[in-house]
This record gives structure tokens, C-alpha cells and sequence, in this order.
């Protein structure tokens, strides 16, 4: 018995990065504060909104994967349509309104936030978000 | 790994495991606590343990019929003191063969406006059902 079979190549770029890094006019990096939660100085706590967790939750991306593979036959743009696909769901994810606060506040931007809303403000956390492919 | 029949038992194994990172509520008992109700005060500027009452559950079935529920106990750690304990008290959990992780721990760097703190997710399947 032989054995035919051609194997699909390997992707050279098998890592993709998301990075958000916003930093406050006063220097601090609060990505983690907003995304982890934390404990505040003056007391109280600080809600996490883990964005990217919601996202895994509500994107597909073994489907995606299979689907993309299919129908390209290529691993490596498989690989890169599901990055993006998770890219796009974490976007997703800190423009919905469905980020839970103690409390209504008024936000740099001005907008009035209810208890339930998204996590945007004046954008620079979404607008921060970077997808880089590493080997 | 052992399973966790109530809370308790993971506030005393954490307990005996962090002896000498934890700080003392106003009380004097090791700054350690389940959730709810509220902790007493802590005044003082050291590392505080809270843990969640109740794990997450997620009950999932088999083919075999059984159900299992993958429970994950939550607990955090808070800097109150701005030193290094946090740090040596993580890596004391990581290292810890009793423990399994449900997913990375969700480390908040310390801030003007924050402490640090830090938050685990401990994974303790149990079975529900068998069958006969």
C-alpha cells in the first residue's frame, strides 16, 4: 500500500500578538486596570471588563479556521483570517453595551453612561488595539 | 491536585501556603477572606486574599452519562503595602502542585490611582452523577 498525500505548508507566522496599550494624559498605561479590575487607592473597587475573554467566547474560530482552510487549501492564511477574525470580535466586544458599572457617570467625552455600557469613552483603548504576526 | 469541598478549604490551604506574605486584619487573623460577607477592616498597609464563596459552574455531560462540573474557584490578591509580596506570593501559588489554572492569572500593574493585585482562577472538576 502507498501512501499519497501532500501535506499543507506550514505557516511561516504562527504567533499573532494583540496589543492595547492607552495611556492616560498623566502618563499611566491603563489597559489592565480597565480589562483586569483592580482596587483603588482612595477605596472602592474598579470592575474588571475583560474584552478579550467575551470575545473567545462569542467568536468561532476553530469554524473559522476549518472554513478558511478550506476553502484557500493555505494553513498560513487560515491562520491570519482567524487572527483577524479574533481582532475583529475584540473590537467588537469593547463597543458593545454590555459592560456592567456600580453607577451613571459622565465621561471625558461627555457622553452620559449608564450602568450598562460600552468601554469606549473617547476611543483611545479601541483605537490602541494592534495585531502584530511573529514566527 | 485535590479537590476543594467548600471554600474554607482553599482559605486554609492558602492560608498555611502564603503564612508569610499575608498581612493581619485589625483582628489579628491572617488578612485572608471568603466573599461574601465583606471583610473586617485592614488598616494596615499589607496583602489581603479574598476569596469568591462560590465557584463558576459549568456542568457539562459525557457519553458515558455522567455529568461533571468544571468548577473554578476565583480569588485575588491586593498589594495594599507596595512591596514585593504579591510577587513572591505568586509565585508560590504557580508553583504549587495542588493547584491547577483555569486560565492565566489577571495581573493589574499598581498605579496612581490603584494597587496591585492579581487574580486567579483555580480549576476543580467534580463529578455530579454515575452511573449504576
Amino acid at each position: 500500500m502507498s501512501l499519497n498525500w501532500n501535506p499543507p505548508k506550514l505557516p511561516n507566522r504562527a504567533t499573532a500578538v494583540y496589543i492595547w496599550d492607552p495611556v492616560s494624559p498623566d502618563g499611566f498605561h491603563y489597559a489592565a486596570l480597565v480589562h483586569n479590575g483592580g482596587k483603588f487607592r482612595n477605596g472602592g473597587d474598579y470592575p474588571g471588563r475583560p474584552w478579550t475573554r467575551k470575545a473567545l467566547e462569542e467568536a468561532n474560530l476553530p469554524d473559522t479556521f476549518a472554513d478558511e482552510f478550506k476553502r484557500t487549501g493555505s494553513l498560513e492564511r487560515a491562520f491570519e483570517s482567524t487572527a483577524l477574525a479574533y481582532f475583529r470580535e475584540n473590537q467588537k466586544a469593547i463597543t458593545s453595551k454590555i459592560w456592567s458599572w456600580p453607577n451613571n457617570t459622565r465621561r471625558a467625552s461627555g457622553e452620559l453612561a449608564k450602568r450598562r455600557r460600552d468601554i469606549v469613552d473617547l476611543g483611545n483603548l479601541l483605537d490602541s488595539q494592534k495585531l502584530e504576526f511573529k514566527r | 491536585m485535590t479537590e476543594f469541598a467548600a471554600a474554607a478549604d482553599l482559605r486554609d490551604y492558602l492560608t498555611t501556603l502564603l503564612t508569610n506574605e499575608l498581612g493581619q486584619f485589625d483582628n489579628g487573623m491572617p488578612r485572608i477572606w471568603i466573599k461574601p460577607p465583606h471583610p473586617p477592616a485592614g488598616s494596615a498597609a499589607s496583602l489581603e486574599c479574598i476569596i469568591t464563596r462560590s465557584p463558576q459552574s459549568i456542568v457539562r455531560g459525557s457519553s458515558g452519562g455522567q455529568k461533571k462540573d468544571l468548577r473554578r474557584w476565583v480569588f485575588s490578591l491586593v498589594n495594599y503595602a507596595d512591596d514585593t509580596k504579591l510577587h513572591t506570593a505568586t509565585q508560590k501559588i504557580k508553583s504549587s502542585d495542588r493547584l491547577a489554572f483555569a486560565n492565566p492569572p489577571s495581573y493589574t500593574p499598581p498605579s496612581t490611582q490603584n494597587f496591585e493585585s492579581i487574580s486567579f482562577e483555580i480549576f476543580d472538576p467534580i463529578m455530579l452523577t454515575a452511573t449504576q
